[in-house]
């Protein structure tokens, strides 16, 4: 299983699930990032967290590490 | 009267057209950066119709589930549930065209809970983002919705007032159904609400329905865009690799707050020494027409001094808020919360709470309202409790008179200016304590867990001048009439209190003119009270003069200046020094005849209003906010606690 946190700067990602029981799921949700969707990693700031990500349709948004490793994810080439 | 929700999701520009529609009527206002509490209006067209329209500003939501007080505001009022809103006629969603997926499913599961009491208005049709009309009218046959798309940035608000006016029904609004929530949400919602939501047992089950509108969403605008009619953002991608860059991105951000400080700094100093001259000559004009007596003094000693000593500061509000506002709408402040997330992780903070901290340098009444949007109750209260720290505008007035007055200016490594130094590092010094008693609470009082932290980055605008400079003018509006009313009269009583009751004529015998004018102000009422406190303040290096100025500043911080420049006037024999700066610069002791006011006492003065709470409006939000006195209490006696220690350390060490 590979998580959120693996992906590299400037790499894309296919969601595979989100935890269901953490709190990431639902901003997730409300943000209109789904499973299936792609993401891809723009910026990680000092020391790791938090990182900045660019979704498929165009928008960008940011999450500390904790919440990454509730995302599991497919790495694209 | 007829009443319209405005109803978005957050940096939708909902409040920017809340703006624009807007009268001069406004009946409630929020305060400038994020919309945490509604906010009514009448709008401006209602001069030319017989039919009243109202609009309501609500705080911006994603989803019909509150994740935190401010959005519990929005559901509520949309259920007719809340303290201000109970029936309404009409709710305009603005879809951000930037984020039209997610706002229009939120456009989705509104319509299910209103029929066709909801309109949709597209926001954001600016230059390089296009929504034809073609486009729109696709939309509006596959919602079965009005939608009218516009741009903020280019337009006047005729074409939504029409819109409007042309939709809204007369009747109110009945919900089709309840809101569905789970039970951790319920706690944002108020008492009585129970019967509109229904309250779902798992999250797995609103999940999927806020995923079903969602799908819906995509499902319509696949038919209304073709691929390649998508928003291109790479402009804000290239932005960001600069801006958010984990070194650069750093080095930027502290160069953006050293430029604050420094235009503030710099750019006033014309316009300050304007006003300066002005009440200077008035007060020479009044002094030679006048003839010796009550009311010279009162007019010159008392009001033009001490109004005179407060509105000098009006060029650097001004400043500070038009900048905040330029930066507010560009979109940069997200970034700075991301690029602070570590930092305030650290402390037991998440990067949300950098944005009230953010407000808290323009005042902490909005920053106070504005941690509402922390979710994390613990979180919250300990941003509450450390926010006063950060230094407000308000305290802007004491640092630049002593600073000024007491620092001498010279450059150091060719750029830094040495004010703007001292300056810098008294803003770093309230920030730090805030970030480090935030810490000791959190590890004590206010325990647990950290919240996460997500935040959403919105496309860079191009700030609006109009906006900055209505922000920055309704500011000035505000600080004036403060100076008119609260500070004119608190002058008046200063004078007064500092002249009477008259010492007896054989008390005076045989004095000089300059010794009589200094017993007179020490026997004066205001003299015992600062003789009293005088051992309290002693070990700090201060005077009764400057006790008193610290006491009246308990009401608010600017009135130390206006009460210096009072009590500093008065005492002033020869009138040959027209500022306060020359007059505390030329203050001597009436013993040793040296200077009264030196670097250390300036610090002292100085560090003590770092951290004091010395704001009775702070006191009064933080009891409504924590619904307590506890809280501000216990505020109260920490700051207070600091204020003296710290004094105490910046007059020793430079003694």
């Amino acid at each position: 299983m590979t998580n959120l946190m693996e992906l590299k700067k400037g790499f894309k990602a296919k969601i595979i699930s989100i935890n269901d029981e953490s709190d990431t799921k639902m901003k997730l949700y409300s943000l209109g990032v789904l499973e299936g969707d792609t993401l891809e990693l723009t910026n990680v700031a000092l020391l790791g967290s938090p990182i900045a990500l660019k979704h498929g349709n165009g928008n960008f948004f940011a999450l500390r590490k904790e919440e990454a490793l509730q995302i599991e994810v497919e790495i694209l080439s | 009267m007829q009443t319209v929700l405005l109803v978005g999701s957050p940096n939708s520009g909902k409040s920017t057209i809340f703006n624009m529609l807007s009268g001069h009527n406004r009946k409630t206002s929020n305060y400038s950066g994020v919309t945490v509490d509604s906010g009514k209006a009448d709008i401006q067209s209602n001069i030319n119709s017989t039919n009243e329209l109202e609009i309501v500003d609500l705080p911006g939501i994603y989803n019909l589930n509150p994740g935190s007080l401010d959005e519990g505001v929005t559901i509520s009022s949309l259920l007719g549930r809340d303290k201000n809103i109970s029936e309404y006629h009409q709710v305009a969603l603005i879809l951000d065209l930037q984020r039209l997926e997610s706002s229009l499913a939120l456009a989705l599961e509104l319509k299910e809970l209103l029929n066709e009491k909801l309109v949709l208005i597209i926001n954001k049709v600016d230059q390089n983002d296009i929504f034809s009309d073609a486009q729109r009218q696709k939309l509006q046959d596959a919602t079965g919705l009005n939608v009218l798309s516009f741009s903020a940035l280019k337009e006047t608000p005729n074409r939504i007032d029409q819109f409007l006016r042309e939709n809204i029904s007369e009747s109110t609004i009945s919900l089709n159904g309840k809101v569905k929530v789970i039970p951790r949400t319920v706690e944002y919602l108020p008492a009585g609400s129970e019967d509109v939501i229904e309250v779902l047992p798992n999250r797995k089950e609103l999940l999927e329905h806020i995923a079903l509108f969602q799908k819906k969403a995509r499902e319509i605008l696949s038919k209304v865009y073709t691929e390649s009619d998508r928003i291109r953002s790479t402009k804000t991608h290239k932005i960001d690799k600069v801006l958010i860059h984990p070194i650069f991105g750093s080095i930027i951000f502290l160069a953006i707050f050293y430029f604050i400080f420094h235009s503030i700094y710099t750019w006033s100093g014309p316009a300050m020494d304007l006003v300066d001259n002005t009440f200077g000559s008035l007060s020479e004009l009044l002094s030679a027409n006048l003839a010796d007596g009550y009311l010279k003094s009162l007019l010159v000693d008392g009001i033009l001094a001490g109004v005179g000593g407060v509105v000098i500061f009006l060029p650097q509000i001004m400043i500070l808020f038009f900048l905040l506002s330029i930066l507010e709408q560009s979109g940069y402040i997200s970034r700075a919360a991301f690029l602070s997330d570590r930092v305030m992780g650290f402390f037991g903070l998440n990067g949300k709470a950098f944005l009230p901290y953010m407000s808290g340098f323009a005042c902490s009444i909005p920053a106070i309202m504005a941690a509402r949007t922390i979710s994390n109750k613990n979180e919250r209260m300990a941003t509450i409790m450390t926010l006063p720290m950060i230094t407000c505008s308000a305290r802007l007035p004491v640092y630049i008179l002593l600073v000024g007055t007491f620092v001498p200016s010279y450059t150091i490594a060719g750029i830094f200016n040495t004010q703007a130094l001292a300056f810098f590092f008294l803003y770093f010094l309230g920030t730090f304590f805030a970030l480090v008693t935030a810490k000791v609470f959190r590890l004590t009082y206010f325990k647990g867990k950290s919240n996460s932290f997500f935040i959403d980055l919105p496309r860079y605008q191009k700030p609006l001048l109009k906006v900055a400079l209505k922000q920055m003018f309704g500011k000035a509006k505000v600080f004036l009439k403060k100076a008119g009313t609260i500070i004119l009269a608190l002058s008046i009583i200063i004078w007064a209190a500092s002249t009477f009751p008259r010492p007896s004529e054989e008390a005076l015998n045989g004095l000089t003119e300059e010794q009589a004018v200094a017993y007179s102000l020490e026997h004066s009422a205001l003299g015992s009270v600062g003789k009293a406190i005088e051992p309290v303040i002693k070990p700090l290096g201060m005077d009764w003069k400057m006790g008193v100025g610290i006491l009246v500043a308990f009401g608010a911080r600017e009135l130390f200046v206006s009460t210096m420049g009072t009590i500093y006037a008065l005492g002033d024999v020869d009138e040959e020094s027209n500022s306060l700066r020359e007059r505390l610069q030329n203050e001597k002791d009436a013993i040793t005849g040296l200077p009264v006011f030196n670097l250390a006492v300036a610090w002292s003065l100085m560090i003590f209003f770092v951290f004091a709470l010395q704001c009775t409006a702070t006191v009064a939000i933080v009891k409504r906010e924590t619904g307590s006195w506890k809280y501000p209490l216990i505020q109260f006696a920490y700051m207070g606690g600091l204020a003296w220690i710290g004094a105490f350390t910046a007059y020793r060490l430079l003694l």
